[in-house]
């Protein structure tokens, strides 16, 4: 064997051993203690650092958990799952939480409320929605351009065929993100266990809804008399579900029925 | 003689030959008028009348909300149809109210009286006047006009500008307001000058109108708190901060007011509106309209507030070729309208429509870093550089740039070779860094 190669090996493998030794001393004398449950906490979490619990990403979560800034059951994405690993690595008891996902109010699709205008500008919602509220012809409407498909961090929402965002109810996680991206606030959060949901955001009155949608709520509150007494309200010329609202699915099936304009679906998924 | 100008801004083709000699119309009554309730800076009116109710001509309709809002008065005596939805031109869907127009009774309000000695007013009676005639600035902005009026405790003005700078293409409204009623505005002049306390009144004429300037030139000769001042015909140079540098050479600081250096700012159309209110009592229910481009006839229409754009175009001869867009203010900073049964507000400067043909559509290409947006800039910002980042989403980013100073001119997208939307961009920009403020975080 040439001799380069023995010396060249030999040489290098020196420097290496003897950088090893000094990292391994400095590792052991400048060690920084951490509380090992952060790294069994961050360990349980979903790590996709969405930020819906308010800390900067999931070790931030992790780290305020240990301390007592955030609850247990803080991370939504994680859900009752994630709450109870938690709880139990801090030994403390569970609380709680009911799984939300994120649901549109609206049911416009480009069939049902075509654009009366052209749109040329940056394709983002909100960028339409600053000048009139778009080009849809209602203005209080899905734009579609997915300004919350942007946002999602689980790959949870998608613009469907018909120019509305599908919403994938077994990724979503409710972190909320998709809610604060869109311009048009037609984006909520609600409870999966959630009998009623109306997908129609548009407060105005028969005549001018009909003119611009064909499945948008005309405020007739044909819905409020067919559902059980005081489980829904008129709000804004909209049908609003009180919180205290029995939450059996069967009980709204002739109300949605009833719905002229079919605005009215069963369950959130 | 010296023009006056800032650094930077653009010269785009100025047009204003279409309608620069067709003097002020009075258009006759519409049939029906959609007055919205928001037709300012701020929070909108409250309305204070009913469906069916009557009312006449400066009938009050909308009362102010908060500090920052103005009232809304009728501008037609009629019956009121309905209080509703309309499409708003810059607001979008917000409330107004409809009123069928009674044209044989077109009579004002018999509580409308002038007050008996104009020239005696203090400063306080005229802003309280001014409030309550629900004045905004005319120009395009409709910022109440009371309380740019007031300066806030412990500020003060030293100098009044008159804003005849009318630097948007196209428009040529306040030009002929210049043109054709001297007395009113300086009259109007006189009564701001006062109210806000300035020593020293400017009036500012963009170098592209002689005959203001003739007219205006001989008119100040003998009065010495005024002074003619003519500016280079530039874009924006009607803009608030940069008239102020071009004319005193002080800098608005940023996210400032005009007030922190004792400059106050006021259109062509506010002085007269002020005029009419303090010598007749008339609240703000009319304004001078340019309805220009692609129309048969052009013209500079006085409008009742609420007229709708399909009666004025039919009006003016209808439509030339098929409509493409219809912009409301200036082709620069317009907004363009999602349909033409729109009603004008207090702050229509201008209709300007394009056909089919006229309407560019360009592919929007990618930055080569030029740098010509920042040469033009008239806020010495660096558009390119905030556009990237708005549209990578580095809104934090943006901010440092100081995004929020942008005074969406347009001017960088008007000269970007690669057609970038860049003023939308920061636009887009602005509202995400609003949004975030909003939110706290």
């Amino acid at each position: 064997m040439p001799l380069e190669i023995i010396l060249s090996t030999s040489v290098v493998g020196a420097v290496g051993l003897c950088f090893g030794i000094i990292l391994s001393i400095a590792a052991k004398k400048f060690k920084v203690e951490t509380d090992p449950r952060v790294d069994k906490i961050l360990e349980v979490l979903p790590n996709a650092n969405c930020g819906a619990c308010g800390a900067p990403g999931c070790e931030g979560f992790a780290k305020g958990v240990v301390e007592g800034k955030y609850p247990c059951h803080g991370c939504i994405p994680g859900g009752q799952d994630v709450a109870e690993k938690v709880s139990k690595i801090l030994g403390v008891k569970a609380e709680t939480s009911v799984k939300q996902i994120a649901v549109l109010m609206c049911g416009g699709t480009r069939q049902l409320s075509p654009d009366i205008a052209d749109y040329d500008g940056v394709n983002t919602c909100r960028s339409a929605h600053l000048i009139l509220g778009g080009s849809k012809a209602c203005v209080y409407g899905c734009i579609g351009f997915g300004d919350c498909v942007e946002a999602c961090p689980f790959d949870a929402i998608h613009i469907g065929k018909q120019g509305l965002p599908q919403i994938d109810g077994q990724k979503c996680t409710g972190c909320g993100n998709c809610v604060q991206a869109c311009p048009k606030n037609i984006l909520k959060l609600y409870p999966v266990d959630t009998p009623l949901i109306l997908a129609c955001s548009n407060p105005e009155k028969l005549k001018e809804v009909k003119a611009v949608c064909k499945v948008g709520c005309i405020a007739c509150s044909l819905c409020v008399k067919k559902a059980p007494p005081q489980a829904l309200k008129m709000e804004n010329n909209l049908p609003r579900l009180q919180p205290d609202a029995p939450k059996d699915i069967k009980l709204y099936e002739e109300a949605v029925n009833s719905c002229p304009s079919k605005c009215l679906k069963l369950g959130v998924d | 003689m010296k023009w006056f100008t800032f650094p930077g801004g653009i010269h785009p083709p100025e047009k204003k030959e279409l309608s620069e000699k067709s003097s002020i119309e009075i258009m006759p009554l519409p049939d029906q008028v959609i007055i919205p309730l928001h037709q300012h800076m701020g929070a909108p009116a409250k309305p204070v009348v009913k469906k069916g109710d009557l009312v006449k001509r400066g009938t009050l309709l909308g009362e102010a909300q908060g500090f920052i809002s103005s009232n809304v008065h009728s501008s037609v005596a009629g019956k009121i149809k309905d209080i509703t939805y309309f499409d708003h031109s810059k607001f979008g869907r917000s409330m107004g109210v409809i009123v069928d127009v009674d044209k044989e009774n077109d009579d004002w309000d018999p509580q409308i009286k002038p007050v008996e000695n104009p020239d005696s007013l203090t400063p306080e009676q005229i802003i309280e006047m001014v409030k309550n005639a629900g004045i905004v600035g005319m120009g395009g902005a409709t910022f109440p006009t009371q309380v740019k009026l007031a300066p806030p405790p412990g500020k003060h003005y030293e100098y009044f500008i008159l804003n005849g700078a009318e630097c948007e293409p196209f428009l040529t409204a306040d030009q002929r307001l210049l043109i054709e009623q001297p007395e009113r505005i300086f009259k109007g002049c006189q009564l701001i000058l006062k109210a806000c306390k300035a020593q020293k009144g400017i009036v500012a004429i963009e170098s592209n109108k002689p005959e203001a300037i003739k007219i205006w030139t001989k008119f100040l000769e003998n009065q010495n708190n005024f002074q003619l001042k003519v500016l280079k015909t530039k874009y924006p140079q009607g803009a608030e901060k940069q008239l102020i540098y071009a004319l005193l050479n002080r800098e608005v600081p940023s996210g400032g007011l005009p007030v922190e250096v004792h400059a106050l700012v006021q259109n062509v159309g506010t002085a007269a509106a002020i005029h009419d209110v303090v010598y007749h009592g008339y609240p703000l229910v009319e304004r001078i309209t340019t309805v220009t481009g692609a129309v048969k006839q052009r013209k500079n229409l006085k409008l009742r507030i609420g007229t709708l754009v399909s009666d004025i175009i039919k009006y003016c001869g209808g439509y030339l070729g098929e409509p493409g867009k219809i912009i409301f203010g200036g082709p620069m900073m317009g907004d363009s309208q999602r349909t033409d049964y729109t009603p004008i507000s207090k702050g229509t400067s201008g209709i300007v429509v394009q056909n089919k043909q006229q309407v560019s559509r360009k592919q929007h290409l990618n930055c080569i870093r030029c740098g010509k947006c920042v040469t033009v800039c008239p806020m010495n910002l660096l558009p390119f550089e905030i556009a990237i980042r708005v549209e990578n989403d580095y809104i934090d980013h943006a901010q440092s740039l100081n995004a929020m100073d942008c005074i969406e001119c347009g001017s960088c997208s008007y000269v970007c070779p690669s057609n970038r939307e860049l003023v939308q961009l920061i636009r887009l920009g602005k509202n995400k860094i609003t949004a975030k403020r909003k939110r706290g975080a």
